[in-house]
């Protein structure tokens, strides 16, 4: 993986707390072309701290301890403008889905490329429509996120963080019903991108799923474990 | 003989108190300006991103704050131009009688005093409550951090065209209300001792000068800034409890009432002072 571009690296014994319990990560390289998923050892059924981790690996959660680098940037000791412009780079899908609820699915997933793309309206339209047809969303996509399931609100944050082709993907805590280990329509999307190797994936999880972590593994992820110690 | 330990502690208690709402209310302000100034700057420091959706949030707010209050202000203007006028010719205007002075009485009461203060009053009913409870839910549900996981400024986003679009608003609802009430004031008028367009209007015209328009628009563009910002803060001052907005509702249309009246006060303090000292340095003012 040496000729590939580093996504993201985790160094210096990345500790990160949540509540009282603190997660210590080991080294991680993530290159692109690359999936991983980071799972608890020996999980807490009390504890979630797979929101806290995500949040840690796009900048949005200092850790207490360690070094988060992303596209070779130590991204808490850069300015509130590169961190912008790196998150730009890159797509986050919140477990819970995270959409702006004064939007409606369109708008939501139409949001970053208006932003960030500066494309003419007619190719904005067409790129959101393209997304919008390929997540299965368009019978809803005039309807805002309180109408809609939780599963299309996922899909759409899923379309939304993949709708500028991002270097970097990072998903929140996914529960089973999104596990569908690649059947589901979201996940075809997500393998289709993982295929085209211009991107590193990274799964934050909050308990173990021995059928996804398998079948992550037979398709050249990498399963890493970290453990959760009591402050 | 000497207070005992209780009796001396009371005055310090009170010394402790006082200095700690002092400082809570500079750090208040303080954190008012930023925010304000932070609105601008985003506009700057972010213009490589799009225009497009973030002047659609500001004609959004204009259509929520400017276009939806039509209606309420066109209905309490007509009441306050009716007022005025029936003030003017009944208990004041038997004192004030003529055309020129029902001019006068509508100029003070109405573009002085009661434009700005009550579209403000309409403005924070409908639309600070409206922002902050909006503004605070979006918090709550981590819509924000969404913002931020995406590159996009929640400031620029979410705050600059509340508070420019609200401004735009707040100015063009002093404008209908202030029309609104003169037209209506002459109808009455009309109605009443049947004034000749000509006098009301010329009177009209003469009674206003250039520093009651300054006034007017020195109150609606900080009255307007200021309550705007007063419901952005309160909205983003909430943190992760939906117990939280109704407090910082409350507190943002509060404030800003405080505000606008403290605005008001002021500005019609300082035309008055100088409306004096114009007298008295023989109109060089």
């Amino acid at each position: 993986m040496t000729g590939l571009p580093c996504i993201l690296r985790l160094t210096d014994g990345l500790r990160i707390t949540v509540g009282s319990v603190v997660c210590v990560i080991p080294p991680v390289r993530l290159h692109a072309g690359q999936w991983m998923a980071l799972v608890p050892e020996n999980p807490d059924p009390a504890m979630d701290p797979a929101g806290t981790i995500a949040r840690c690996l796009i900048s949005l959660h200092p850790p207490t301890r360690g070094t988060v680098e992303v596209f070779e940037q130590d991204v808490y000791n850069i300015g509130y403008r590169e961190v912008q412009r790196l998150r730009a780079r890159l797509g986050f899908v919140q477990g819970y889905g995270g959409l702006l609820s004064n939007r409606t699915i369109r708008d939501n997933v139409a949001l970053p490329v208006s932003e960030h793309a500066r494309l003419p309206l007619e190719e904005e339209t067409a790129l959101v429509h393209r997304y919008i047809e390929a997540f299965g969303l368009h019978a809803v996509a005039d309807q805002r996120p309180h109408m809609v399931d939780g599963f299309t609100r996922w899909r759409t944050c899923l379309a939304r963080a993949m709708v500028l082709s991002p270097a970097y993907l990072v998903l929140e805590g996914i529960g089973d019903w999104a596990m569908d280990s690649g059947t589901g329509i979201a996940w075809r999307q997500l393998v289709a991108w993982h295929q085209t190797g211009r991107s590193g994936i990274c799964i934050c999880a909050s308990r173990r799923n021995r059928g996804f972590e398998s079948w992550l593994e037979e398709r050249g992820g990498i399963v890493v474990e970290y453990k959760e110690r009591s402050v | 003989m000497r207070p005992d330990k209780e009796e001396r502690r009371i005055p310090m208690d009170i010394l402790q108190r006082t200095g700690r709402a002092g400082f809570g209310f500079f750090q208040y302000l303080f954190m008012l300006v930023a925010l304000f100034y932070l609105s601008i700057k985003v506009i700057w420091t972010n213009r490589d991103l799009g225009q497009r959706d973030f002047m659609r949030q500001v004609f959004l707010q204009i259509y929520f704050t400017g276009v939806q209050a039509v209606g309420p202000v066109v209905i309490v203007a007509l009441g306050v131009g009716t007022l005025a006028i029936v003030s003017g010719l009944g208990g004041v205007g038997g004192m004030m009688s003529g055309a020129e002075n029902i001019g006068k009485m509508v100029t003070v009461v109405v573009i002085r005093e009661l434009a700005p203060l009550l579209t403000g009053g309409i403005v924070i009913v409908r639309s600070i409550t409206a922002i902050a409870a909006e503004l605070g839910f979006m918090r709550v549900q981590r819509e924000i951090e969404a913002l931020e996981a995406m590159g996009i400024s929640p400031v620029r986003q979410l705050i600059t065209p509340r508070i420019f679009g609200g401004l735009i608003s707040f100015f063009g609802l002093n404008v209908v209300f202030n029309a609104v009430a003169l037209v209506c004031g002459f109808v009455v008028a009309q109605l009443l001792v049947s004034i000749p367009a000509e006098a009301f209007f010329s009177s009209l015209f003469k009674a206003v000068t250039p520093m009651d328009l300054f006034g007017l628009s020195f109150k609606v563009v900080l009255g307007g800034i200021g309550v705007f910002v007063i419901a952005c803060y309160h909205g983003m001052s909430v943190e992760s409890s939906s117990t939280e907005v109704p407090v910082a509702v409350s507190r943002a249309s509060l404030n800003s009432l405080v505000f606008l009246l403290t605005v008001d006060l002021g500005a019609s303090f300082v035309m008055v002072l100088s409306n004096d000292a114009n007298i008295f340095f023989g109109g060089m003012w």
